[in-house]
């Protein structure tokens, strides 16, 4: 048996938190749930490229849940910060440091719509529970349950109608020390009707520490919301697990950005449902692997009412031995008429032992409706190294630049200069560190 | 300079050029004419190293050294620079930052002091003019969405940044209009100097008309038939290269240049 499959087992039959009772229904309804779930296997279909046993074997996966220090930080903290944050960004800023909230470094108080569960008012509450789990089906999901079966706390944004939030929110999860548990993510994020927002979370381990992360994020759009959304995954050295679900009114759009380096496993879910007509869904991201690592994403493009649109555009780039796998799904409900998606998936190759498994898949039910998806699998275009090479630059340097370039679509992309600054500082000198012996 | 002798290359298997010499001396411009499929290309691409181009056979010496054994980015730190045929879109990768890494590891290896950041720019900027290329292409992808005659002028605008030892132009003069035609020309002959060579590979005595060349040969089967001055390009104009393959004597005793 797993240490996972232990642990979980131990959780559903003694478990039982204390802390912030008001969210005992929502634990208990996920402990249900997880006594007829077990560890995805190979045999699951969107596992089947893992092997998640192997993977997660030397895992020690007590369960660390999401905490609050109120006290200023510490100085190798501050250390750590300065040297991993975006500089120059303007944000109302939320810093997790191993999933234990620093108030200190954070701004909440000058933040009206940020709140933890653990701080939130009799109404909060109430919205916490009328939402939490609630935006897509999610029985079959091993991950997302034990995060509800042990949630104790967890971020809530929370924007008004018609509200524009002035400033985007800037969530920081850092890892630092080595950590024997896996922490538990929660973000719940509400967007009411009309309302606007940016949100943008970097994920990093600046010193290579290792640890777990088990993530769920929840997004409501509600009608006539806009939500621009970058995730930056660059964290090398941890574990993480997201699932991260979007449910969208009509006329909503969302919008969001993917930049995500590999590790040793990185699963990303993403499951969009477009509930309302005329909602608007566009997802840019890229994932670099390399070494021995590990990247696996899935999205799950529900176009539910009619005239929605969805476009979707993933680069790869997967070096030494490294395993990615990209699987994209669009499901066109029987009502969604007059549905327009894209669904686009280029990865680069950067060596003959990395492998990337692409599968986008179209399941379409209404007839009148304009799809349409593309996967390509490539290597760097020996023209091009040559051309560059035959200005005097290096093969390595030239594939660093080509494989940038090859990015570059995506990232150019990201909201805000400063991210994107700060996106191409640092893939650019990920990749310098390029080398293939025995090339030449 | 350059000193090719005996050079057999294949690509594919099949053999190409079949004992190829030429000399280059500092400061001289050598121009290549030959039909079509007679491996003038194959020539400019065994030299600047491109992959599948294999010499078999013969030596080529650049400076004393043996180029055959050098990567392509080290011919380039040595100063060879070829003009290509068809300049590659690189979408992604803007001019700029192109331009600037290739200069600083030519700098680099070459031991010059590198440029600030003011100082290329000025220079990039400078060098656009000079080929009459819109500034605001230094920040799109090196040649994404070109002209053909853009892509030329590209060249030639590197070739003027870099400023190389000898420079190798395949075909730059195909496919341009005679004010481009002019512009590759001036930019050439602003090069020109007494320890730089050109070796000009044409079909055409066009280019030649601005760029007057001090040797003239024809390459025929992979092999140089016929070397002369400049006045044989116009006897190549006006008769064509069939009564030069037909004439075997020639091949015989090519002419030493």
């Amino acid at each position: 048996m797993n240490n996972l499959q232990q642990i979980t087992t131990d959780f559903s039959n003694e478990h039982t938190s204390q802390k912030n009772l008001w969210l005992q229904g929502i634990r208990d309804a996920a402990s249900e749930r997880l006594k007829a779930l077990q560890l995805p296997t190979q045999k699951t279909e969107d596992w089947k490229y893992l092997k998640l046993e192997e993977l997660l074997a030397d895992e020690q996966l007590d369960v660390q849940s999401m905490q609050v220090r109120n006290s200023k930080s510490d100085d190798d903290i501050d250390e750590l910060l300065s040297q991993s944050l975006i500089k120059d960004l303007n944000a109302y800023r939320l810093v997790f440091v191993n999933g234990v909230f620093v108030n200190g470094l954070s701004h909440l108080d000058s933040n009206p719509y940020s709140t933890l569960f653990s701080e939130a008012n009799t109404a909060q509450q109430q919205l916490i529970v009328d939402h939490l789990d609630t935006s897509h089906n999610y029985y079959h999901d091993y991950f997302s349950s034990l995060n509800s079966a042990q949630l104790e706390d967890g971020l809530l944004i929370h924007i008004p109608e018609h509200c524009e939030v002035d400033k985007p929110f800037y969530i920081v999860n850092l890892t630092q020390g080595d950590q024997p548990k896996t922490n538990m993510m929660r973000l719940l994020i509400i967007a009411e009707t009309g309302s606007k927002a940016t949100i943008i979370e970097h994920e990093d381990a600046p010193l290579k520490h290792t640890s777990m992360v088990n993530t769920v994020i929840e997004c409501f759009v509600n009608d006539k919301a806009h939500i621009t959304h970058s995730r930056l995954q660059l964290d090398e050295s941890v574990t993480s697990i997201c699932n991260h679900r979007v449910k969208q009114g009509h006329h909503s759009t969302y919008q969001q950005h993917q930049i995500s380096l590999a590790s040793k496993l990185k699963r990303n879910d993403l499951t969009v449902s477009l509930q309302g007509e005329y909602a608007s869904n566009d997802i840019r991201g890229s994932f670099y692997g390399r070494h021995q690592q590990t990247i696996d994403n899935h999205i799950c493009m529900q176009h539910i009412a009619p005239n929605c649109s969805s476009n979707e555009v993933f680069r790869g780039l997967v070096d030494d031995q490294a395993n990615a796998v990209f699987n994209g799904r669009i499901h066109i409900h029987p009502n969604a008429q007059k549905t327009l998606a894209e669904l686009s998936n280029k990865n680069l190759l950067l060596s003959s032992t990395a492998t990337i498994n692409t599968k986008p898949e179209l399941e379409i039910y209404a007839d009148d409706v304009r799809c349409s998806h593309g996967a390509t699998v490539g290597q760097i275009n020996s023209e091009a190294l040559f051309y560059l090479q035959s200005r005097g630059i290096p093969r390595v340097e030239a594939k660093r630049l080509l494989s940038l370039a090859f990015i570059a679509e995506i990232v150019e992309q990201l909201p805000h200069n400063s991210v994107r600054e700060f996106v191409t500082q640092r893939s650019s000198s990920l990749l310098s560190s390029l080398h293939h012996e025995g090339e030449r | 300079m350059l000193n090719v002798k005996n050079l057999k290359a294949k690509i594919d298997g099949k053999e190409i050029l079949k004992g190829l010499n030429i000399e280059v001396k500092p400061g001289e411009v050598h121009a290549i004419m030959g039909p079509n499929g007679s491996g003038k290309s194959t020539l400019s691409n065994v030299l600047a190293g491109r992959d599948n181009y294999d010499a078999t056979d013969g030596t080529v010496m650049f400076e004393g050294k043996d180029l055959l054994t050098l990567l392509p980015e080290d011919r380039a730190r040595e100063g060879i620079f070829l003009a290509f045929q068809y300049p590659v879109e690189i979408p992604g990768v803007s001019n700029l930052e192109f331009l600037k890494t290739s200069l600083e590891c030519l700098h680099t290896y070459q031991k010059k002091p590198l440029l600030s950041a003011v100082e290329f720019m000025k220079l990039a900027r400078e060098k656009c003019r000079l080929v009459d290329l819109d500034t605001g292409f230094l920040k799109r992808g090196v040649n994404e969405g070109f002209s053909g005659g853009e892509k030329k002028r590209n060249e030639i605008m590197q070739m003027l940044m870099l400023e190389p030892k000898l420079c190798l132009l395949d075909e730059t003069d195909s496919g341009l209009d005679i004010d481009a035609l002019k512009v590759v020309a001036d930019g050439i002959n602003q090069l020109r100097s007494p320890d730089r060579s050109f070796i000009l590979i044409t079909h055409y005595q066009r280019l030649l008309d601005y760029v007057q060349p001090d040797f003239v040969h024809v390459l025929a089967d992979g092999k140089i038939i016929k070397s002369g001055g400049s006045e044989l390009a116009l006897e190549l104009e006006e008769k064509g290269y069939s009564w030069l393959e037909s004439g075997t004597e020639q091949s015989a005793n090519p002419l030493k240049v």
